[in-house]
């Protein structure tokens, strides 16, 4: 986060909510997450399995189908409301100038389709440039993404690629209108750890060549560690901390982040004692009072029950949702 | 040292793939070459490596769920491959297997406390009241409650399955469980509930653990002594503190350099990082497997395979350069 006041953001999202209706009831997937993204900065949205985080994204985009629906908040981008514009809108901006990497690089590619023209796709369709122009585009971009002899490559199909190397190309496709925000929803998780820490060099490169805003979201708290800027920490379908990435690992004050840092920093040295969080993961159904960590919280005081914490400035980078605020005990430190 | 609970020695499986048309010839796919090692009593062996590396077939070869191409395997002083199908049930009973997907392992439609008794029943505990108690004292040990006994998988959260997973291996008292990735699926902080769930179990169970994962932050958390297999061949070996303080082979320093830290001002080593993709274990290479990605690789290092080596301290390594 910049020193910006209000309007100042490339994309601001003010208390947007996610719905999804199932058969046990309403799931509040997003439950007023607001949030700012600025140009040059990587934001790693942090969280794990029904915490919200893919869901926030692709609300951003508008990628929710039935049983899910957005049922409020703004997502300001260039002054215009991405959660209200029309659909025909929306698809414009969508790959052209926020354009998203998903998971699992060997379903998100069409395996009937070249991996040229996959990637030129969106440039035929965003920029109306000719086939031509666009195959040539798509040519240097395999080379931006280190796709070796890309002049020969990109007339090749999906299945003749690795798996990493289907992600620098997917990569490649994400990037070929040149985005303002490049969303990446766990991009390196399916990968092996080589393999990783070759796209997340990548990610970065890229990102500071082109200064655009980069979210990725992670479950990694090392993949969080070598690539963001800003950490937001969900849990339940609400932000619970969000800090600069060395603030958030040196001072963490929520003690769900603490929990997870102390936990990750346990596994990597065998003389510290694991300190678990207890219980599993809390699903957001149906209406709820109190914190939604207070079940699993080991700070947690009459008031954690009944009053849900709202994210309030620790100081001017740092917000917190938690009515207790803890340091962090010595088992925590 | 005492003997060893298992014993591999020259371990090998090719894979014969199917030809698609008549004209292909057939291919093989090697995907565990020579390997061999000891495992003690009580001992965590941690298996890591990339995909394909074949840390998964290792794991079912030893439990013979899959038949060796060669190479012997000895637990408990029986040669496993000369087993009959009933000897071969009698030694079942002494290892056993924890997989990485805890729902889909279940069978959706028993409920968690039978499918533990199963194995129970399997291995001949008649009475069912004994089955019974015996689940759920498990049930217990793992965290879980007599309440749990008659829920179906889907009616438990993923930790919770795997919970259900380890007291289904451990119910027998067996001497050796291999666990094959069994964390990898489970959120972080359900993850560390596992492992500090399998520290309180090897207090009270004495019980070898073959620990295969690609996590080498879990491997070496649990693990006593690891085995670094790359392309179905062992690159190093050794106790799990002297590897990850200090790997010899190039292969094991790239591993562990690619594993992102999780200080914001350590960033990932790029001139340690593995650069390249693994090569198709389709065609066996004549020399190191590495050879490939490996920096260090010189004219031998393609022509020959180099033989994993005893270097002091119980350590072992696969590389010409490296002494």
């Amino acid at each position: 986060m910049t020193k910006t006041t209000q309007g100042e953001h490339l994309l601001e999202v003010r208390d947007l909510r996610t719905r999804f209706n199932t058969e046990r009831g309403s799931l509040y997937a997003v439950d007023g997450v607001s949030f700012t993204v600025d140009s040059g900065r990587v934001l790693c949205i942090v969280g794990e399995s029904g915490s919200g985080k893919s869901v926030t994204v692709r609300s951003l985009l508008r990628l929710i189908d039935p049983p899910g629906e957005i049922i409020g908040g703004t997502a300001f981008f260039h002054g215009q409301d991405l959660l209200s514009m029309s659909k025909k809108q929306i698809a414009a901006v969508r790959g052209d100038k926020i354009a998203m990497v998903f998971q699992n690089p060997l379903t998100s590619l069409n395996p009937m389709m070249t991996v040229g023209d996959q990637i030129a796709e969106s440039l035929l369709l965003h920029r109306g440039v000719s086939k031509a122009e666009a195959t040539r585009e798509a040519v240097s971009l395999l080379r931006q993404v280190g796709i070796a002899a890309p002049e020969s490559r990109v007339g090749d199909y999906p299945a003749q690629f690795s798996g990493g190397m289907r992600q620098r190309i997917l990569i490649a496709a994400a990037l070929a209108c040149r985005p303002e925000i490049l969303i990446a929803d766990e991009p390196t998780t399916a990968l092996d750890v080589s393999i990783q820490a070759q796209i997340l060099g990548l990610l970065k490169k890229l990102q500071s060549e082109i200064n655009n805003a980069l979210i990725m979201i992670t479950h990694d708290l090392g993949v969080v560690a070598s690539i963001a800027d800003d950490v937001m920490i969900m849990y339940a379908g609400r932000i619970v901390e969000r800090a600069p990435v060395r603030e958030i690992f040196a001072r963490p004050r929520h003690p769900y982040t603490q929990g997870l840092i102390y936990t990750v920093r346990a596994l990597l040295d065998p003389d510290r004692p694991l300190h678990p969080i207890p219980g599993t993961p809390a699903i957001p159904l149906g209406e709820k009072k109190g914190c939604p960590f207070a079940p699993r919280c080991g700070y947690v005081q009459e008031v954690c029950r009944t009053k849900t914490p709202e994210l309030a400035p620790l100081n001017q980078d740092h917000v917190v949702a938690c009515h207790v605020l803890p340091q962090g005990s010595a088992a925590h430190a | 040292m005492p003997d060893p609970i298992l014993k591999v020695r020259g371990l090998n499986k090719v894979f014969q793939l199917r030809k698609r048309n008549a004209l292909m010839a057939t291919q093989s796919l090697y995907a565990v070459n020579d390997i061999s090692f000891d495992l003690g009593e009580n001992e965590v062996m941690g298996v890591v490596g990339e995909s394909g590396c074949g840390k998964s077939t290792l794991g079912r070869l030893i439990l013979r769920l899959i038949e060796p191409t060669s190479g012997d395997i000895e637990f408990m002083g029986q040669d496993v491959r000369r087993l009959s199908k009933g000897e071969l049930r009698r030694v079942r009973s002494r290892m056993q297997m924890v997989f990485q997907d805890p729902s889909g392992s279940l069978n959706p439609n028993m409920s968690v406390g039978d499918a533990i008794a199963e194995t129970l029943r399997f291995h001949g505990v008649a009475s069912a009241s004994e089955r019974r108690s015996r689940v759920v004292r498990m049930l217990d040990t793992v965290g879980l409650s007599e309440g749990h006994y008659d829920r179906l998988p889907h009616q438990l959260s993923g930790g919770q399955n795997q919970r259900v997973g380890i007291a289904r291996a451990l119910i027998i008292n067996p001497k050796l469980v291999v666990m094959d990735e069994a964390v990898s699926a489970l959120d972080v902080s359900v993850q560390t509930q596992i492992l500090k769930l399998l520290e309180g179990i090897r207090k009270e169970f004495p019980v070898s653990i073959i620990f295969i994962s690609h996590d080498l932050s879990v491997v070496r958390r649990v693990s006593n002594r690891v085995v670094v297999l790359y392309m179905g061949r062992i690159m190093e070996t050794g106790p799990a503190q002297d590897i990850f303080a200090d790997a010899h082979h190039p292969y094991t320093k790239g591993l562990l350099a690619s594993h992102p830290s999780i200080d914001p001002d350590a960033p990932l080593p790029a001139s340690l990082v593995l650069k390249g993709d693994l090569p198709s274990a389709l065609n066996k290479p004549a020399g190191c497997p590495f050879v490939t990605r490996c920096e260090k690789a010189t004219e031998l290092c393609g022509q020959r395979i180099p033989e994993l080596r005893g270097i002091g301290s119980g350590r072992s390594i696969a590389c010409h350069n490296v002494c």
